[in-house]
């Protein structure tokens, strides 16, 4: 069932997505050497940078426009000129990805005319996106820029190969490192793009000029084109630069992220297929463990209402993996997403017979609304979601980007058969710590038989 | 100090009718500032004896901090001591003019460009109201006087139509009001009655008719106000007799915009018929 938007309601009152620049920013982060660079007002591009510092509690350096009153009116070409040859002097990146910003996009610089008139040293490259922060959610903006610098730096390809080119989703390092390592069983050559390992878990160089070893190499996304095949996760975050790679001939497939059982098995079918390989005995262990798991622990689990607040593409994945494990997702809602989404969360309330209630333009007044009428067991969702956590007693598991509240908490994969039973561990433990706290120290239990 | 507004459709020679009735104002020993409010800065050529050198916004291009910028530097005196300053604007094709004619008022507010020996502020504004930023002069009190130049060509009438509506919300909002329509005259059909009956269904007034005469022309290839090139034609003593009637005007009514409908009816029972 979709929710009605509220007609009457002219405000968004604490909003479940961010802006497309910071999307940008994350996306540009997962190049090597490459510096993202917002083509706007200062205190802009400092939001957006905050928000992906906060998450992995570290600096991360991104540069601006510094567009002022004058550059509002004169527009902001000078400015980016000139901002543009100082980075290449100040920090020496391989590639800067400017991404625009609410101020550019209103004033209508043309960046497609300005980007070919940049002073670009010898050997270095200049990308740019096009994300103004009032349509969309930070996946538009990954979404955008992913699909920019691809369509801005592939070649065509001689002679293709058997080599597979993914495309992640908004994820965190410790999940393209799952998806890597599921890919290395199939495939002797595999590119991950955007690639975010070895950037936002490894420490910022001190050397302005340093850039860390991680992020996809530039030569890699050149080459794209001779990859024999390719796979995007994520309809709103990755499906653009898929259409990229299909228009290049490159044998593509568009699916969700790998978070669930079911998801996971589907990539590694899709990735056994497509290279001829066995699935390997190891993989088959992992997944025996989990589905043992989910069999454990079914007693606690099963028939529990969750509702789910994160980015559409993570939404649909949790949706439908706590529906195969008898959870009742019963409210899922994200900020902003296509209608595909609706239909997609609809399909997985059918197939599981859940009497459900989604909504792709979502606040958390919409979120509050919907606990104050109905109870659920669990919340998964940003750490923004825990003042509702505490006005409604309902344990909350922190999921997707960004978690700000608890350090490291980037390091725990949720993709993949692992990915399944942290989540499991993750949904059970802060279901549990609320039943503990609500008990008298006397009634406590140690340890459920089972 | 009353401040005016001067809104119409592009190319109807709001310009012209302005400097000449601004020129009708000061020969009277009015004191007046003229602000341009178009990126062109083409509104003030006639008082100044040519384009004004520096605009608002010229002196803001690169400055990081518009402060600095000195009143006198924008300030520009012309005939009949007529104090003139153009806002200025990008260059076609980029930035944001709106935007510009915002900053160029505020800039001239904080430089006190405004002060109280003034008799009138007015500010020509650019033809075709395309965004908030040239709505800026009738915003948050500033002028509360405004004065619609037409013709009884369709398309003019039906600019001044569209630049009713936006002045309607203004109005209703603040304090803004309309003195009337003054046409300047295409030398087409029916036009005297068009133009005040549209006027009239606006719920205000033809305030004056303006004839075409080309003693304008000849005034403005020699850069100047109709009331200094011929004062005693009868094209100056229609501008003075502008001048008398805005100076004494006390009709200033909320415009009540006509549909697009009785717009088009009104051409077809006048014009067609008539």
């Amino acid at each position: 069932m979709n929710e009605e938007s509220e007609a009457t309601r002219s405000l968004q009152i604490d909003a479940l997505n961010m802006c497309p620049p910071v999307g940008a920013m994350y996306a540009a982060f997962g190049v090597h050497g490459c510096l993202p660079h917002s083509h706007g007002a200062s205190g802009c591009c400092r939001f957006q940078r905050m928000e992906i510092s906060k998450h992995f509690q570290k600096i991360i350096r991104v540069t601006s426009s510094m567009l002022y009153e004058s550059a509002a009116v004169f527009g902001g070409e000078e400015n980016l000129q000139n901002a543009v040859k100082n980075a290449f002097q100040a920090y020496d990146p391989e590639l800067i990805a400017i991404h625009t910003t609410c101020l550019s996009e209103t004033i209508g610089d043309d960046l497609n005319g300005i980007a070919t008139q940049l002073e670009v040293p010898d050997g270095k490259r200049v990308v740019w996106a096009s994300t103004p922060g009032y349509t969309g959610s930070q996946l538009s903006g990954y979404s955008a820029m992913t699909a920019a610098m691809l369509s801005q730096l592939i070649k065509p390809a001689g002679v293709r190969r058997k080599r597979i080119f993914l495309v992640p989703g908004l994820l965190n390092p410790v999940d393209i490192e799952e998806i890597s390592r599921y890919t290395a069983m199939f495939f002797s050559e595999h590119t991950i793009y955007p690639d975010v390992r070895g950037i936002f878990d490894c420490k910022t160089p001190r050397d302005q000029r340093e850039y860390l070893p991680g992020g996809t190499p530039l030569d890699e996304i050149e080459e794209a084109a001779v990859c024999s095949d390719a796979i995007a996760f994520g309809a709103e975050a990755a499906f653009a630069a898929a259409d990229v790679l299909a228009d290049f001939g490159v044998n593509t497939s568009k699916r969700m992220l790998p978070v669930g059982i079911e998801a996971t098995d589907k990539l590694i079918g899709d990735l056994c297929t497509r290279s001829g390989t066995p699935v390997p005995v190891e993989l088959k262990t992992e997944r025996a463990r989990t589905v043992d798991a989910v069999m454990n622990l079914h007693p606690r689990l099963y028939g529990k209402k969750a509702a789910i607040f994160c980015d559409a593409d993570l939404a649909v994945c949790l949706t439908a993996f706590l529906a195969e494990i008898g959870m009742k997702p019963v409210y899922v809602c994200t900020g902003y997403a296509e209608e595909a989404f609706e239909n997609e969360i609809n399909g997985i309330f059918k197939r599981y017979h859940i009497d459900g209630t989604v909504n792709r333009r979502a606040d958390r007044y919409n979120l509050e609304r919907y606990l104050e009428k109905n109870k659920v067991d669990l919340l998964l969702g940003g750490t923004r979601g825990k003042i509702l956590a505490r006005k409604f007693d309902t344990p909350l598991v922190r999921v997707g980007f960004p978690v700000i509240d608890r350090p490291l908490e980037y390091l725990t994969p949720i993709t993949g058969y692992r990915g399944c039973l942290h989540l499991l561990q993750k949904m059970l433990f802060a279901m549990q710590e609320n039943s503990e706290r609500n008990t008298r120290a006397q009634d406590l239990i140690f340890a459920e038989s089972f | 100090m009353r401040q005016i507004a001067i809104y119409g459709k592009g190319g109807i020679g709001k310009s012209t009718t302005v400097q000449n009735l601004a020129a009708a104002l000061a020969m009277k020993g009015r004191q007046l500032l003229l602000i341009g409010c178009d990126p062109k800065a083409d509104c003030t050529r006639l008082i100044l004896g040519g384009k004004a050198k520096n605009t608002v916004l010229d002196e803001m291009r690169g400055m990081q901090d518009p402060a600095k910028i000195k009143l006198k530097d924008i300030l520009h005196e012309g005939i009949f001591g007529i104090q003139c300053v153009e806002a200025g604007g990008p260059e076609p094709g980029v930035g944001c003019a709106g935007r510009g004619i915002i900053t160029a008022i505020n800039l001239l507010e904080k430089m006190g460009a405004y002060h109280d020996k003034l008799d009138y502020v007015f500010y020509d504004v650019l033809g075709d109201v395309v965004c908030g930023g040239f709505a800026m002069p009738i915003r948050e009190g500033k002028a509360k006087e405004i004065y619609i130049v037409a013709s009884g060509e369709m398309m003019s009438l039906y600019a001044a139509n569209n630049i009713a509506k936006g002045i309607e919300k203004f109005a209703v909002s603040g304090g803004v009001r309309v003195g009337g329509i003054i046409c300047n005259s295409r030398n087409v059909d029916e036009e005297y009655e068009l133009v005040d009956t549209f006027a009239r269904e606006l719920g205000t007034q033809m305030i004056a008719f303006i004839p075409r005469d080309n003693v304008v022309q000849y005034a403005e290839i020699d850069r100047q106000t109709v009331i200094t090139f011929e004062p005693d034609s009868a094209q100056a003593e229609n501008y003075r007799q502008l001048a008398e009637k805005v100076e004494n005007n006390r009709n200033f009514t909320i415009p009540t915009p006509l549909e697009n409908d009785r717009l088009e009816e009104l051409f077809h029972s006048i014009i067609v018929k008539g």
